[in-house]
């Protein structure tokens, strides 16, 4: 019945539609885009990490009898991790630490660097062990005026182990290292001559062939992969060794050979050049009972303020604390069949084995937080498949990891799959932080002397990792042989300390300069850190600017809506008296009248409210879109919200409007029927 | 016993400028079957004391009794609802209900049934010469004379002892008008109820069981 009234008078409903209506619908506009604008900045927020890192180690520097020596001091101390953590809620979003150990999987095939020019892979996965039958003696001990040196070329009858990288090796210059007192009796004894077969254990492997090619690559402007040494031709130009003083040239120096480049000259060649050919270099050095600095590595000061190896800090006398950590294995005879030679000589099982193992070891990172990570926080790392650790995981010490792409490919995994993680320490744990600090959180050699440091652990691979410069040296830096996993799964004794290179402050996105503030006001300097916000700075405006202006329309949309209220009571509403009034005086009670008053005049507000919110959401979505064009695909979540928005703003309408009925009615009702009754 | 006695009713208009006396010491006794004429020059209060008769507002001072029972705020609306109604100077129909909706009103109020509303109201429409073709239209497609005319039938239909018309007849042509008072006359004369016109007309006045006349706020003897 008074829905049927109000289509008697259609014109004044369809205003009363169109007024309401479309205040209802500027007003879930605003609403709307408000709530998704301040979603979005939220949305934003936490996609963007600012993290601060503490900057390079300092140094304490102490006058010594022999001069004067820089030693590493915590870069954060205790008292600074405490502080840290006491800035949560501030500046500081929450102190994350990173933890360090070295592991191999049989599962993994280490990813290798041979980088132009340079000779060798990275030391991890370094060295081999070869039988190899000598063909010439380059340099005998006898020759070495030091002592302790010696040189031969070979030829590699077998590989017992190597990295699967460096290929077929049958020829090689071997290059033995005896440095230590007594070291030329030891290479004497070994009876270096031609024909004599060596079982050697290697440190260093270097493809030669391959750096004459990159030499070559490099000299003539070509790509490393179109040199081929089959062009190489004997025929040298005439005049070729004028100018040369031969006699003053050692003959390995003078050109031999010439690399056509293809324009009628070409690169000269010279023997040692042409022994290169198919050829690898191998360094054969003596650890054991090696006499060295003590106190490895000393460092100094370089001009820019960073920190360089002093190599001239002087040794100190004494055996080294590396040299029990070495396999004894170092060059032997080997005569008859070397399967039977490995049973009866378990170091040289040992060194075999020890190489089997480099060839899968990698560097396990145990994080609380992977973006915290820099490298993950400036973009240099990204996350590409799978996922990266959740809340639960990093709480719960899951055994879940996340491993490079490339090192994915070339050990034959994907995500699903679980490798089985042996950790280990090597040779280097006490030294290994001044190792970190200049390279980067390099993995280090597997030593079979020292053997595993603990169980092994199975993790399941959730998720790769692509890593733009997969050798990337310095600080913060890791290489692609890295595997992430939780903090807490990480094995029985990680390397972590206070050494700022396993701390990450994650700071509240645009914090930077509070906490810098923070840190000087606790008595810490405020240039300790180095702050990365990921580009955040840089959009921070027009977030602050976008979330400013969808508070304007929301509070433009507020006064309209307000306004509409009021032409509604004021010229529809308060109307009804005189139907308010004649409805009493033919009997109606006070609150029924009221009560069919208020329904009659909320009817068309409730319509609106409701056609308002629906056509608000729309909106919305609309503006949600232009909106989210200028941020990629942020919103999706955002949007998804709006009509519930749209819904609650609609309902905040209809409410308002119901409580200004109400108050009018109310108000109005107080009068007598006959008064109510003439205000008509 | 008297139907209504009203007793030294006062109502002040009360202005910033100044306090109107529109009913000023009213007394007055309407008896049941009476069919009575209010007179008195414009602004003399008539309309005022109609209204505090038929229990639309209440009298400053002053007592009515209806049957014996004292008029006080919370019988208000049962009295409105069953005993008294009005006629209004100017016709007061719900613009949005059509004229046989506006009739069944009152009777719906009463809680009577829906049929039974529309039987009496449609009986009554007639009664006031407005046939079936009038039932379904809006007040506002109805001239002048016809809206009265509704306006007096929602009245009639409510079937209250008490009938108030504050001058039912301004709006209608001489002969509608005679036949409007006739039908009150018989109202209260064969259904023993009792009316109390308003009017100016002094042949109203006439065919009146007494006359009261007012003169600013008072009843002239
Ligand atoms: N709301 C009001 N405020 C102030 N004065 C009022 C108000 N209503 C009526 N009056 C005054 O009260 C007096 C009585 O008014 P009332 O309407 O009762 O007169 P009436 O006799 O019915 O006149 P008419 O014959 O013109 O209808 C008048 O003088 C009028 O000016
Ligand atoms: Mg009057």
């Amino acid at each position: 019945m008074i829905v049927r009234m109000h289509f008697r008078n259609p014109v004044r409903l369809i205003a009363l539609l169109l007024l309401l209506g479309a205040s209802v619908a500027f007003f879930c506009l605003g609403a709307g885009v408000w709530a998704s604008s301040l979603l979005a900045s939220r949305r934003i927020d936490e996609s963007f990490v600012t993290i601060a890192l503490p900057k390079a180690i300092e140094l304490d520097r102490e006058e010594q009898e022999w001069g004067v020596s820089y030693t590493e001091r915590d870069g954060i101390s205790p008292e600074l991790v405490s502080a840290l953590e006491g800035m949560t809620g501030g500046p500081v979003k929450r102190v994350y630490r990173q933890s360090f150990i070295n592991a191999c999987s049989p599962a993994f095939t280490a990813l290798t660097r041979i980088p132009q020019g340079g000779y060798s892979t990275e030391s991890a996965q370094d060295g081999g062990v070869f039988v190899i039958e000598i063909e010439s003696v380059a340099k005998a001990p006898e020759d070495d005026p030091e002592g302790g040196g010696a040189a031969v070329r070979a030829n590699v009858l077998e590989t017992l182990a190597a990295h699967p990288d460096l290929g077929a090796i049958t020829k090689a210059n071997v290059t033995f290292d005896c440095p230590f007192p007594g070291g030329a009796e030891k290479l004497k004894a070994l009876g270096l001559e031609s024909g004599r077969r060596l079982i050697i254990r290697a440190v260093a492997v270097s493809n030669m062939d391959l750096f004459l090619k990159n030499n070559i690559s490099s000299i003539l402007g070509i790509d490393v992969n179109e040199v081929d040494l089959s062009k190489i031709s004997f025929d040298l130009p005439e005049g070729a060794l004028d100018g040369m003083i031969a006699a003053h040239t050692p003959e390995d120096r003078l050109p031999a050979a010439i690399y056509p480049d293809g324009k009628g000259g070409g690169l000269y060649l010279t023997r040692s050049d042409l022994d290169s050919i198919g050829a690898y270099e191998l360094i054969v050095l003596d650890y054991y009972g090696l006499y060295c600095n003590q106190q490895a590595p000393q460092f100094k000061p370089d001009e820019n303020g960073g920190l360089i190896l002093d190599t001239e800090a002087p040794m100190t006398t004494g055996r080294s604390p590396l040299a029990d950590r070495v396999l004894p294995a170092f060059a032997e005879e080997i005569t008859g069949d070397t399967e039977e030679f490995l049973k009866t000589h378990p170091d040289w099982a040992e060194a075999v084995r020890e190489i089997e193992v480099r060839a899968g070891s990698v560097s396990v990172i145990g994080t609380d937080r992977l973006e915290a990570v820099y490298a993950f926080q400036s973009g240099e790392a990204r996350m590409i498949q799978g996922r990266s650790m959740t809340a639960d995981e990093y709480a719960g010490g899951a055994k879940v990891c996340v491993i490079s792409e490339a090192l994915a490919q070339k050990s034959g995994l994907a995500v699903g799959d679980a490798v089985e993680l042996k950790p280990y320490w090597g040779t280097v744990k006490d030294i290994f932080r001044a190792d970190l600090s200049l390279t980067g959180l390099r993995t280090q050699p597997y030593s079979g002397a020292v053997g595993f440091d603990g169980e092994p652990v199975r993790f399941e691979i959730i998720g790769l990792y692509r890593l733009d410069d997969l050798w990337k040296e310095g600080q913060y830096a890791f290489t692609a042989n890295t595997v992430f996993v939780p903090g807490s799964a990480q094995f029985r004794e990680p390397f972590t300390c206070n050494d700022g290179l396993f701390l990450s402050v994650v700071l509240e996105n645009g914090a930077e300069d509070e906490f810098r503030k923070a840190l000087s006001e606790r008595g810490f300097p405020e240039n300790s850190f180095v702050c990365f916000d990921g580009g955040y700075s840089g959009i921070a405006k027009s977030v602050s600017g976008m979330a400013l202006g969808a508070r304007r329309l929301f509070a433009i949309s507020t006064a309209v809506l307000f306004a509409a209220l009021a032409v509604y009571i004021a010229l529809f509403v308060s109307r009804r008296a005189k139907e308010l009034g004649l409805m009493r005086s033919l009997g109606a009670s006070d609150s029924g009248s009221l009560g069919r008053a208020f329904i009659f005049c909320l009817l068309p507000a409730a319509a609106s409210s409701v056609l308002g919110a629906a056509s608000g959401a729309a909106l919305v979505s609309e503006a949600e879109k232009r909106l989210s064009a200028g941020f990629g695909a942020l919103p999706e979540a955002v949007s998804g919200s709006s009509p519930a928005f749209c819904a609650a703003a609609g309902a905040a309408a209809l409410a308002l409007f119901a409580a200004a009925v109400g108050i009018t009615l109310l108000l109005m009702g107080r009068a007598s029927p006959a008064k109510l009754i003439k205000r008509g | 016993m008297a139907l209504l006695k009203a007793e030294e009713l006062c109502y002040h208009y009360r202005t910033k400028a100044q306090t109107v006396r529109a009913v000023d010491g009213v007394s007055l006794e309407l008896e049941r079957g009476g069919f009575y004429a209010l007179t008195g020059r414009s602004g003399s209060g008539k309309s005022t004391l109609l209204s505090l008769l038929a229990g639309l507002e209440t009298p400053m001072s002053g007592r009515i009794t209806v049957n014996g029972i004292e008029l006080k705020r919370d019988v208000l609306t049962l009295y409105r609802r069953n005993t008294a109604s009005v006629i209004f100077q100017s016709f007061n129909l719900f613009p949005l209900m059509t004229v046989k909706e506006n009739c069944m009103y009152p009777l719906l109020l009463q809680k009577r049934s829906e049929r039974d509303a529309e039987r009496i109201a449609c009986g009554m429409l007639e009664k006031v010469g407005l046939d079936g073709t009038y039932f379904k239209r809006l007040p506002a497609q109805l001239s002048g004379g016809e809206q009265q005319r509704a306006a007096i039938a929602r009245t009639l239909a409510a079937g209250t002892e008490l009938v108030f018309a504050d001058e039912p007849t301004g709006n209608l042509d001489p002969k509608t008008g005679g036949q409007i008072i006739s039908l009150l006359r018989s109202v209260s004369h064969d259904e023993k109820r009792c009316v109390l016109v308003v009017t100016h007309d002094l042949s109203i006045a006439d065919a009146a069981d007494a006359v009261f006349r007012m003169s600013g706020g008072r009843l002239e003897e």
